[in-house]
């Protein structure tokens, strides 16, 4: 905001002693019209909101990827602690049904590897649900095999089942397609949202700069007026507009800019390095870095556009 | 050349403000404008300029058919327009210099150009001294001379001045009158519409008298003599 304040020194300045301190950059007053900074503010804060659903939509992407990835082809199968009836497995009955099926699975030529779980790794998945103080060995915990396979269609797998079926009836196959589909399902809603809410800012930015330049327009008919008897094309007066407009988007995006930026520093900072596997990531990539940084100029050539076509229409008025 | 053709005007429903007006402009003529407060002058410059178009009738300018002519093609004919507006119509934001280089910046010239003319210019209507200075804060009579600097600033092929002598005393009208006739002796056709019955007197030149709405040009004695004693 520095530069509109020296522009209103120099104002000021030339008002005091009548006379013009240095050449204009527009023909037309447009750097004396009120409201140039809060139209900047307006941009600012427009482009800050961009830009957090922008981040936002990056952290669901690297979110959905995270949990899709490295899952395809890799099945869990799980050994309740108990049997069909609800009678419990002892550990020792556990461990054979669990031998019994990995030497299964060694037969098994679409079988690529096998990785039974240790009852630490058991532990340590449920701890998020049952909390770090319960004692969790006197809980009866199912045992666990991680398989991954080449070939994961359906009669692959519904062999697989029979033969797991055949060794117990209550053994499951997990292939983390039900739940994974509804993750992906609600971060692409999320995600959908992020956009929707990038466009209606993005219309309102529009709105916004087309009613101020429609003011402008308003205010300065005179001098506009007179630049068109003198010879001045409709492109020649759009131009200043479009000049002033960006310069102004430019200015408030910036600022924008820079406060979304410490925003998503403090986020990352908050967030970033927190464990939790179900939490988006917050650390963006340099190629989201840079896209993010595209947005202020996204929205400043948007302001330049919007204050061209509003301009246009309206000379086109004129005789 | 400049032709009118049964040119009507009215403003929105209103009565007719200028009615079959028929008159043809050579290169290079000299006409002064005149008629009661109220007649149609200023209407009748407006349509000039092309700041307004006509209700009815045809307009011919420099070979171009004004009623035909596209939109965008009308900047280009408004370039060889030169207009000294009534209230002068100067940018309080901008310097006397930057006023006066506006149409030459419209133009595209080049600055160093536009440094160099301009600085003339406003030393030659005597405001070599005031090139900085806003246009709000000078006197009615250097504002009015900045307006006709920029006026004649492009050479323009038609000059049109709207009582350009109104602020300024005898002798400055005089010198600014001089400077119409050195243009219009360059071939620039002038039309100066006036109130001062002594200026026209002393230039002589065919007055277009506006009289409720209608046109006639009267070839004003001095005028016929000069003709005849072979000064044009």
């Amino acid at each position: 905001m520095a530069g509109f304040g020296k522009l209103i020194f120099w104002r000021r300045r030339e008002r005091m002693i009548g006379k013009a301190s240095r050449s204009r950059r527009f023909d037309i007053a447009l750097e004396n019209a009120q409201g140039t900074g809060f139209l900047a503010l307006l941009v600012g804060l427009m482009c800050f909101l961009v830009m957090i659903a922008v981040a936002a939509s990056f952290a669901l992407s690297a979110m959905s990827e995270r949990w899709s990835s490295g899952l395809e082809n890799k099945i869990t199968i799980e050994i309740p602690a108990e049997t069909a009836n609800g009678d419990p497995r002892d550990k020792k009955t556990l461990t054979a049904l669990s031998e019994q099926v990995q030497a299964m699975l060694a037969e098994i030529p679409n079988i690529k590897s096998i990785e039974p779980l240790s009852d630490a790794d058991v532990s340590e998945l449920v701890k998020p649900w049952l909390g770090e103080d319960l004692p969790l060995s006197d809980i009866p915990l199912p045992a666990l095999i991680s398989i991954e396979t080449h070939n994961s269609d359906d009669a692959n797998l519904d062999s697989l089942s029979v033969k797991l079926k055949n060794i117990s009836g209550n053994i499951r196959l997990d292939t983390h397609e039900d739940w994974l589909l509804h993750l992906l399902r609600f971060t692409k809603t999320l995600q959908l949202t992020t956009f929707l809410i990038s466009l209606i800012v993005g219309i309102t930015t529009i709105i916004a700069i087309a009613g101020a330049v429609k003011a402008r327009l308003a205010v300065l008919g005179e001098q506009i007026e007179l630049l068109h008897l003198i010879g001045a094309t409709d492109r020649y007066i759009a131009k200043q507009f479009q000049t002033y407009s960006f310069f102004v988007s430019l200015k408030g995006s910036i600022i924008g800019a820079l406060v979304c930026g410490v925003f998503l520093l403090f986020i990352g900072m908050l967030f970033g390095d927190m464990a939790a596997n179900l939490l988006p990531d917050f650390h963006l990539s340099f190629r989201q870095v840079m896209l993010l940084c595209c947005v202020p100029i996204i929205i400043s050539f948007f302001a330049m556009m919007t204050a061209r076509h509003t301009v246009m229409s309206a000379l086109g008025k004129l005789p | 050349m400049i032709k009118f053709e049964h040119i009507g005007l009215r403003y929105g429903i209103g009565p007719e403000v200028l009615t079959d007006i028929n008159f043809t402009l050579e290169p290079g003529s000299f006409h002064f404008l005149t008629g009661q407060s109220g007649a149609g002058k200023t209407s009748l410059m407006r349509l000039m300029y092309l700041g307004q178009r006509p209700t009815r009738g045809a307009i011919n300018m420099f070979g171009h058919a004004i009623n035909t002519t596209p939109r965008a093609a009308l900047s280009e004919i408004r370039q060889k327009i030169g207009v000294v507006f009534q209230d002068f119509r100067l940018l309080n934001h901008m310097s006397s210099f930057d006023n006066v280089a506006l149409p030459l910046r419209i133009k595209g010239t080049p600055e160093k150009q536009i440094k160099k003319d301009v600085t003339e210019l406003l030393e030659w209507v005597g405001l070599g001294d005031h090139m900085d200075t806003l246009p709000n804060t000078m006197s009615g009579g250097q504002q009015q001379r900045v307006a006709i600097a920029r006026a004649v600033i492009t050479r323009p092929r038609l000059l049109l001045a709207d009582e350009p002598t109104g602020n300024l005393d005898d002798e400055i009208g005089i010198r600014l009158l001089n400077l119409f006739e050195q243009l219009n002796k360059m071939g620039t056709t002038t039309v100066i519409a006036t109130h001062d019955h002594h200026l026209i007197e002393r230039f002589g030149y065919p007055r277009m008298v506006l009289d409720d709405g209608s046109l006639h040009i009267e070839k004003h004695g001095s005028w016929i003599r000069k003709k005849l004693e072979g000064v044009f």
